[in-house]
């Protein structure tokens, strides 16, 4: 990596990390979005595009629920695609790199969101006093201290570790760089499998099976797959729209029976 | 739907109420702005509500008062903010113009109250089931060199997002807590359900079509050197990659965490491709 290229990375990262605290996390971290932004950088649109699309599916299930930090998908996609291109044939080694830099970049996030936990207390204090302009500026320390903590190992990751690794790549022998080659084909597997289990419901599980068989025995791509599904699920409803609207059923995932009933209040 | 007040209601205030939903449907793209592991979104929503703050409370220590009520703890799926951006507004306005049943006790509880059923649908409807439909499409896309794969997924999230914000806004101030009986309805069961089963059926298509697990192991029968390969694709296409997903599934749902699966999986891929097991 030149260093104009691995400024010009990691201040993409930084700013698409920004985007998920300041511009409603319009979800620009994918690696279907970074991965082709980083091989226009880096190069090689193209492979930016595939390395990209599969990163997005050994990632697919990976979302952040009540603010746990799951693997860095933002740092590992732009390092992953940075070095398949890089290191020219070892697109699949380079891929398996992606998964140590994801869970490390971990890390980055844990740190920013930690560092902010200091500076609430400063906004309290301006609050006490009706400063809002106080609050604002801690707000933006905040989010300087999230785009530092992502552009930054993202630049000494990409100028000082892609030579090396681009050269440990290239010493490999062909039994290793099969094994790296393995290792990058089923790494989907985890994807598929976080995403069955966001949604598993017992009584719709044989459906993950129709699928799986119609795209197995058949031709069919996984869009015909997903219209055909989508043509089922709207024929199933229209023929049950009689009785469900004599008798609408209760949501039993929507308000949890823990929940707490609202206070009364004028508003209605 | 409609307020006491609303049927007297004049067309300067419809609108300067359409300008602060407006405004507020804006302005809940902060709401992750300096996120923090104690109390989260507290500081993004204070900065996502101080316009409205700084308008009805001129007095400074009134202001104080609101500035401190809206920092405290806040999380929620940032693409749902809209609903509790305006309801607290509706109450915020209310405990101005002196509306003594809204305490401010009130306020907090209901945002509180909000916080968690608004969670799960941005989370498990959005994140866990529309994202990743769209996502497998897309990916599918890409790993063929075709652009429009990113351009859907960008452009299909995009529109979503804005709907959920304008749409949720609008609704939240207008229905007040009323709202909150709308999102328990039906309908959304139903979104939910259907998206979970196209959910699953894309997820069926991917294994068999994205995950190119293969044994190049062979056995002697005799002469003939018979690949295993072959004799496995006459039961079952794809029974490899099938095995794989459903192995992960079954570590995902025993509580493994989903860190140690991703590299426990890489370490065996890695080792059955170093003796030849898989390809």
């Amino acid at each position: 990596m030149t260093l104009t290229e691995s400024v010009l990375i990691a201040v993409v990262v930084g700013l698409v990390y920004l985007a998920r605290r300041i511009a409603g996390d319009p979800q620009l971290e994918r690696p279907i979005i970074l991965g082709p932004i980083v091989g226009l950088i880096a190069g090689d649109f193209q492979t930016g595009l595939i390395v990209g699309g599969t990163l997005e599916l050994v990632f697919i299930g990976a979302a952040t629920f009540g603010g746990t930090a799951p693997p860095n998908v933002a740092i590992g996609s732009a390092v992953g695609t940075a070095l398949a291109i890089g290191s020219g044939n070892g697109t699949e080694a380079a891929l398996v790199l992606a998964v140590p830099a994801a869970v490390l970049g971990t890390f980055c996030e844990l740190f920013a969101k930690t560092v902010c936990s200091f500076l609430v207390h400063r906004a309290d204090t301006a609050a006490t006093h009706g400063n809002g302009s106080a609050i604002l500026a801690v707000i933006w320390i905040g989010n300087i201290v999230h785009f530092i903590s992502y552009a930054v190992p993202t630049f000494l990751a990409l100028y000082f570790g892609s030579t090396a690794v681009e050269r440990f790549i290239g010493s490999l022998s062909d039994q290793v760089l099969d094994a790296m080659n393995t290792g990058a084909a089923i790494l989907p597997a985890v994807g598929f499998g976080i995403l069955l289990s966001v949604l598993f419901n017992k009584s719709l599980f044989p459906v993950f099976f129709a699928g799986f068989a119609i795209a197995a025995f058949t031709d069919f791509t996984v869009i015909g797959t997903a219209i055909l599904a989508t043509a089922v699920v709207i024929v199933i409803f229209r023929m049950r729209r009689p009785e469900a609207a004599a008798a609408p059923e209760q949501p039993a995932h929507t308000a949890p029976a823990e929940s707490k009933p609202l206070p009364k209040t004028t508003l209605s | 739907m409609t307020n006491n007040e609303s049927t007297t209601v004049d067309a300067k205030d419809e609108k300067a109420r359409r300008r602060l939903i407006r405004s507020l449907t804006w302005r809940g793209l902060l709401l992750q702005g300096g996120f923090n592991y104690e109390r989260f979104q507290n500081l993004g929503f204070w900065w996502m509500i101080r316009p409205l703050l700084d308008t009805l409370y001129p007095n400074r220590e009134d202001r104080a008062a609101a500035y401190r009520r809206h920092l405290t703890y806040f999380n929620t799926n940032p693409w749902v903010i809209g609903p509790i951006a305006g309801v607290v507004a509706s109450m915020e306005q209310k405990r101005a113009r002196g509306d003594s049943s809204v305490a401010d006790e009130t306020i907090t509880s209901v945002k509180v109250g909000l916080m968690a059923p608004l969670s799960g649908i941005g989370d498990s409807l959005v994140f866990g089931t529309i994202r990743p439909i769209l996502a497998a499409v897309c990916a599918a896309l890409a790993i063929n060199g075709n652009v429009l794969g990113p351009v859907i997924f960008l452009v299909g999230l995009f529109a979503t997002q804005i709907a959920m914000r304008v749409w949720g806004t609008s609704i939240g101030y207008r229905a007040g807590t009323k709202f909150l009986a709308r999102i328990g309805g039906s309908q959304l069961d139903k979104v939910k359900e259907g998206a979970t089963i196209v959910g699953l059926a894309v997820t069926g298509a991917l294994v068999a079509t994205l995950l190119p697990i293969t044994t190049p192991f062979t056995y002697e029968n005799g002469e003939a050197s018979i690949a295993l390969q072959d004799q496995l694709d006459t039961v079952l296409p794809g029974l490899l990659p099938l095995a794989a997903s459903l192995a992960v599934f079954w570590l995902i749902r025993k509580r493994i965490s989903p860190v140690w699966v991703l590299i426990g999986t890489l370490v065996v891929g890695l080792v059955a491709g170093f003796f030849g097991v898989l390809a």
